[in-house]
């Protein structure tokens, strides 16, 4: 909820690139969402299969 | 007298013009607006909003992104409120032409139609840009006769829209990842070979970012932390 809402990551990083224009937005963004919107979205991601995928 | 009264209200009602957005209307709008991400990429790194002309470089060659704002020439204000609810749910142009599929279609696919209905409402209330966009780049032989048509039957998602937005729990976190977030379009892996995305690997993440050059630049939040002391920003 954090993230999508600030941009701020756990490990105290913070976004970049496209999810950082997300968040962002232009005229209103991810930032905007209300606190329920974000832990809903949080719920849901926390819902859908782990998948094991490295990158890099 | 009642049989007057009834025709003098019917005859204001039909003369009367198109019911224009309420204000609760166009607030959801820019809230829905905000859930994709601002439709950023409508909008040129320190552009003007919605202007459009962000460039994408695919496979297929080169698109730029349309003007969304409200001007009659140059943007979709001429356009009826299904002709770009059209455009964005199904990618189809007003004059029939299939939008390559770079504007995420297959994802807001499964937008609900009142959601769709404000969106609508809030871009018109956005300042009209008189700006033309560059004409689309096609670099592979009958890709726009062929093959993306092809594609577009293969891999397009289907989705049926909820007849209302889900308001609460995971059913609204749902819908606002897959269908008006669109999320899968970066954060799920692609064929190699078709391009189409591997919802078995949904949200699994991607080595390329697919979409346009980052801004790099620090968000500008008041409740921002600062960066780690590298410097070093995310990927995503």
């Amino acid at each position: 909820m954090t993230y999508l809402g600030t941009g701020n990551r756990p490990d105290g990083d913070v976004a970049g690139g496209l999810m950082e224009g997300m968040i962002q937005g232009t005229l209103a963004g991810l930032k905007d969402l209300t606190k329920a919107d974000l832990q809903a979205v949080a719920r849901y991601l926390k819902s859908i299969p782990a998948v094991k995928n490295k990158i890099e | 007298m009642g049989i007057i009264a009834a025709g003098a209200l019917l005859l204001l009602l039909s003369a009367a013009p198109a019911m224009a957005a309420t204000p609760d209307e166009v607030a959801r709008g820019k809230y829905i607006f905000g859930a994709t991400g601002g439709c950023g990429c409508h909008t040129e790194p320190k552009g003007p909003a919605n202007g459009g002309g962000r460039k994408y470089d695919g496979p297929f060659g080169t698109v730029y992104s349309a003007n969304i704002t409200p001007d009659t020439k140059t943007g979709i204000g001429g356009w009826t409120d299904e002709q770009i609810i059209t455009a964005i749910r199904l990618g189809r142009r007003p004059n029939g032409e299939r939008i390559v599929p770079v504007h995420p279609f297959t994802s807001f696919n499964g937008m609900a139609e009142e959601d769709l209905k404000a969106l609508v409402a809030f871009l018109r209330t956005v300042p009209p840009v008189n700006r033309a966009v560059a004409p689309k780049k096609i670099t592979v032989p009958m890709f726009e006769s062929v093959f993306l048509p092809a594609w577009l039957m293969a891999f397009a998602a289907k989705e049926t829209p909820p007849p209302a937005a889900p308001v609460s729990g995971v059913a609204r976190g749902e819908y606002l990842v897959r269908a008006v977030g669109h999320c899968g379009e970066c954060h799920t892996p692609r064929s190699a070979m078709t391009m189409a995305l591997d919802n078995s690997r949904f949200l699994a993440a991607t080595r390329r970012r697919p979409g346009p050059r980052a801004r790099r630049r620090p968000i500008s939040l008041p409740t921002r932390r600062p960066a780690s002391a590298t410097g070093r920003r995310s990927r995503s």
